[in-house]
């Protein structure tokens, strides 16, 4: 006895396995005090007379008691009065682990135990296992259990999840009532007792599988986290257990689990606030992502009439609508006019055909009405060249022939049941919305309004997966989460239209299938049918030219070429910010496009020459070293500025001059100057360069009359050079565009970010030294600056400032073609190189 | 500025019906002395509007310091000698405005002149 009084025991913890030990323990903690009532009786139990007599109740009349087993041991841990400790030694660990779970439902207190013979109190003990087995893991205690978060899918944690020991497995149980009361309700332990049953063969170490339950569960446990000992182990119940519907049994009973859904997991840093953080003195660990309600738990829910189709886009349509709906042409772009935002919704919207208003929640069938004027459909001549179309960034037709692939598509209804299947097609489809959802964005949930379109709601999903959710109406505890992966068509049509809401929650995740996934940008196309108010198919607006133009927008015939804004916020006041890392970046390395420097050297000595949209004067050195004078014009002030700027160390050849142009190199002749507008007079300079200008014109008239202004300005006989991004970039390159009309993105390094003075009066020193410098306040230059500069975006993994560039990128041709609407010059060359389309032209 | 840049500069706001020469109206101007390049000039000088190089000496060089050497009433025919190529390099290249306004002869628009660089960005009315 005495020596079994010395080891060292400490409780079993709820998830750990069994025990593998000789004999197994329990401890008591109860009070064996008299009742209150004899509390003047002297105390007549001794430690030993007390073990005697309550080795007797648990092992002679165990049976009475309802104890499953025998007891074999009893000590007394007190060495006298009070007596709160006991330990109890039964044969084996199985013994006392059915003897604990047993002794806290019974709640066994010592007026029981001892059946009134002996004036004790009614208050029940704890009954708790031990063991002498030293803690697996000696930071997870009772009261710091681990948590757990679900792997992802995507490749943050590939590697995690082949590597994990442990397991979430959840639909435990089918969704029953208390039917099985009497065995698993309630009563988490045989739960996990029939789990055990079954995973205990994959547990190769020998250690046993730990199981831990959400303590929330007391009343149905349904999903669990295993820790096996190893991957391989996990790996394995995984595999065994994936999909499948097993029996769990427990003292006789047989119940059905759920079909199983097993996963990979991981452990996090348990959340802990700020307070107790400082008094542990350790860092506060970021609690774990949110766990939205996951797909699985609805998966026996069928909804008549849904029908979602997979991959019903390419990668390559994909991307060169997305690049056509969230580009520089957006339908919400600043430039654009008739947008649909109408009501309160937050996310962005535009319609096409008919105009769905929110406010009243119809169709606006006069399209001539106050407010109704949207663009019309897309729509395409001739048969659907998808592909090719895509792979040449033609946006707006890819989106038409989709439309029109949409209408003729056959629809496949009750796919389940073949006999009773049926197939549909909505070949009215008159309606478009495309909507764009930030992450975090969500739509209420509704109906759609039976008489403001007919059956078959078409939503096509881009760039971002989501799940929608659907509530029967008539009870709305009928739920149905789906999963829309983008790239796939969901159709509703009869009761999944009707009689069903349908709606996405607010939120940035969503989970599917057990995977926590953090929403994207989406952009949806929603097809529909808008009615009359007798019911038909309202009539079918569309056209084939591209961009939509909308409503009763006539061209404008004045001819101004003030800025547009996109020129204005993505050009200009991105350059204006840039401008000193651009020129350290760009300009002093020299790196120049050898079909320019080529021209420029071949112009005679002593030629004048135009640099028009000079930038940091990059092609400055290269005109002096042919011996010419070279005047810029840029509209960028700042930019201007750095073609002052010292050349410092390790000068590029390209850059390299001469004692005789020392002078003009430190005093570049530049101007600040719009390229609508030259300020040079006619038929004045030899020769014009426009290197890297016309891919941030952002409308065809104005590139046509840039190159009018550099026709004006060279003299007869003169030649120009043009010089353009291409759409078709090098195999080689980093770059590819998807569409014409892109955001470039621009990775501006804080220490270079000039002076902001755009949105406020406030402005942030320039670090002049060339370091970074520490943060004002809590926040860095980038982030103050990206708050200042409303349209550039903070990258808080990198610390950039992220600004779009706006440019247009041409196509084979384009160039050329537009050179033809310019009077008064003719085409002697044009060509590709890196990248670039160029073209040389001689006044007439 | 330079007087040799001066020389292309217009005004080419709406409505304007000659916009040229630009009128200088300097507040501070720098001479930089700088090597002789004769071929330079050389070739340029036919390209100038000569009158428009007199207007502009006459309107900065009260500013100017030194004085420069005095330039031709008008460009001779033929060779040039050296001198006066030297004195026309002279007041092409090496007179900066660095302060001031240009002017329009005809609307009388001023366009700034600062740290040397002119901007002649047009408002929207004037577009």
């Amino acid at each position: 006895m005495n020596e079994r009084r010395n080891r060292k025991y400490r409780s079993v913890l709820p998830h750990e396995p069994l025990p593998k030990e000789e004999g197994g323990f329990i401890h008591l903690q109860g009070a064996f005090e008299p009742k209150k009532s004899e509390k003047d009786v002297e105390p007549y139990w001794t430690a030993s007379s007390l073990e005697l007599a309550l080795f007797e109740a648990l092992s002679v009349r165990f049976d009475d008691l309802k104890l499953p087993f025998p007891v074999q041991s009893v000590e007394i841990l007190d060495l006298s009065a009070p007596f709160t400790k006991v330990r109890l030694g039964y044969k084996t660990p199985r013994e006392a682990f059915l003897v604990t779970t047993t002794w806290r439902s019974l709640k066994l207190s010592p007026s029981e135990v001892f059946q009134g013979v002996a004036p004790f109190g009614s208050h029940a003990f704890q009954a708790t296992m031990i063991t002498t087995t030293p803690l697996p893991d000696p930071s997870w205690t009772r009261s710091n259990p681990p948590k757990f978060r679900r792997l992802l899918h995507d490749h943050s944690d590939i590697v995690a999840r082949s590597q994990t020991r442990f397991v979430y497995m959840t639909s435990l149980l089918e969704n029953q009532g208390p039917e099985f009361s009497n065995t698993f309700w309630k009563k988490p332990h045989a739960v996990l007792q029939a789990v055990r049953e079954h995973i205990d063969p994959y547990d190769s170490s020998g250690m046993g599988i730990e199981i831990f339950m959400n303590k929330k569960q007391h009343e149905l446990v349904q999903s669990i986290h295993l820790g096996t000992r190893s991957p391989a182990d996990a790996q394995q119940i995984v595999k065994a257990f994936q999909g499948k519907n097993v029996a769990w049994h427990y003292e006789g009973q047989s119940i059905s689990s759920g079909v199983l859904f097993l996963d990979y997991a991981t452990v996090t840093q348990k959340s802990m606030s700020k307070s107790k953080a400082r008094e542990k003195g350790v860092e506060p660990g970021k609690g774990e992502a949110s766990r939205p309600e996951c797909t699985s738990t609805t998966e026996s829910i069928r909804v008549p009439g849904l029908v979602l189709i997979e991959d019903y886009l390419s990668k390559a349509q994909e991307e060169v609508l997305m690049a056509v709906l969230t580009g520089p042409q957006a339908p919400w772009a600043p430039d654009q006019q008739n947008k649909s935002q109408t009501g309160d919704v937050k996310r962005l919207v535009q319609h096409y055909g008919y105009v769905f208003d929110y406010k009243t929640a119809d169709v606006l069938r006069d399209r001539s009405g106050p407010g109704a004027n949207c663009p019309p459909m897309p729509a395409v001549e001739g048969e659907n060249r998808l592909e090719e179309q895509a792979a040449d960034g033609r946006g707006w037709e890819v989106l038409a022939g989709i439309i029109k692939k949409t209408r003729a598509y056959e629809f496949i209804l009750d796919s389940k049941e073949p006999s009773h299947s049926t197939s549909t097609s909505y070949n009215n489809l008159n309606q478009l919305t495309v909507n764009q959802y930030r992450p975090g964005e969500g739509i209420g949930s509704h109906v759609d309004t039976p008489s403001a379109f007919g059956d078959g709601l078409i939503s096509i999903a881009l760039n971002g997966g989501i799940v929608m959710e659907f509530r029967k109406v008539d009870s709305p505890k009928t739920k149905k989460l789906v999963y829309l992966p983008p790239r796939s068509l969901i159709l509703m049509s009869g009761p999944a239209r009707y009689e069903w809401e349908h709606m996405i929650v607010t939120r940035r995740t969503d989970t599917h299938n057990g995977v926590v996934i953090p929403r994207k940008l989406r952009v949806s196309l929603t097809l529909r049918t808008a009615l009359t108010l007798d019911g038909n198919p309202l009539p079918l607006v569309e056209s084939p030219s591209f961009p939509p133009v909308w409503g009763d927008k006539a061209k404008d015939k004045s001819r101004s070429f003030s800025t547009p804004s996109t020129e204005r916020d993505h050009v200009h006041a991105v350059y204006d910010a840039i401008a000193t890392q651009w020129h350290h970046t760009r300009g002093k390395r020299g790196v120049l496009w050898p079909g320019a420097t080529q021209f420029l050297k071949r112009l005679p000595i002593g030629s004048v020459v135009a640099d028009v949209g000079c930038g940091d004067g990059k092609y400055f050195p290269a005109v002096w070293q042919a011996g010419s004078y070279v005047i810029g014009t840029d509209i960028s002030r700042p930019l201007l500025e750095t073609a002052f700027s010292a050349e410092g160390d390790n000068v590029p050849d390209t850059r390299r001059v001469g004692e005789h142009q020392a002078s003009l190199r430190d005093r570049p002749a530049v101007i600040v100057g719009d390229c609508m507008n030259v300020p040079f007079r006619s038929n004045s300079v030899d020769a014009a360069i426009c290197i890297a200008v016309m891919h941030h014109l952002s409308t065809p008239e104005r590139r046509i009359r840039c190159i009018e202004e550099l026709v004006r300005i060279v003299r007869p006989g003169g030649t120009i050079n043009i010089q353009a991004w291409a759409m078709k970039q090098e195999e080689n390159s980093r770059r590819r565009f998807a569409a014409p009309d892109v955001f470039v993105p621009f990775n501006a390094q804080p220490k270079y970010l000039d002076k902001v003075d755009l949105n406020s009066s406030s402005t942030i020193p320039t670090p002049t030294d060339g370091k970074s410098h520490a943060p004002t306040e809590s926040k860095s230059v980038a982030e103050l600056y990206s708050e200042n500069y409303t349209k550039a975006d903070f990258d808080e993994r990198k610390g950039l400032v992220v600004f779009q560039r706006y440019c247009h990128m041409y196509r084979e041709g384009e160039l050329e073609h537009i050179v033809q609407s310019v009077e008064g010059a003719k085409l002697i060359e044009s060509g590709y190189e890196s990248g670039n389309h160029f073209v040389i032209l001689e006044v007439l | 500025m330079r007087l040799l840049t001066h020389n292309y500069l217009i005004s080419n706001v709406k409505g304007t019906k000659d916009g040229y020469p630009l009128r200088i109206e300097p507040s501070e101007v720098t001479v930089e002395e700088s090597p002789f390049d004769q071929d330079l000039v050389t070739r340029i000088l036919p390209k100038l509007d000569y009158a428009a190089v007199k207007a502009a000496l006459s309107q900065v060089v009260d500013k100017v310091e030194p004085k420069p050497a005095e330039i031709p009433e008008s460009l001779p025919d033929g060779e040039i000698d050296s001198p006066t190529l030297e004195a026309l390099y002279h007041v092409l290249f090496n007179i900066h405005v660095i302060e001031g306004n240009l002017v329009c002869p005809d609307t009388g628009r001023q366009f700034p002149i600062k740290q040397g660089i002119p901007n002649m960005i047009l408002h929207e009315d004037e577009i």
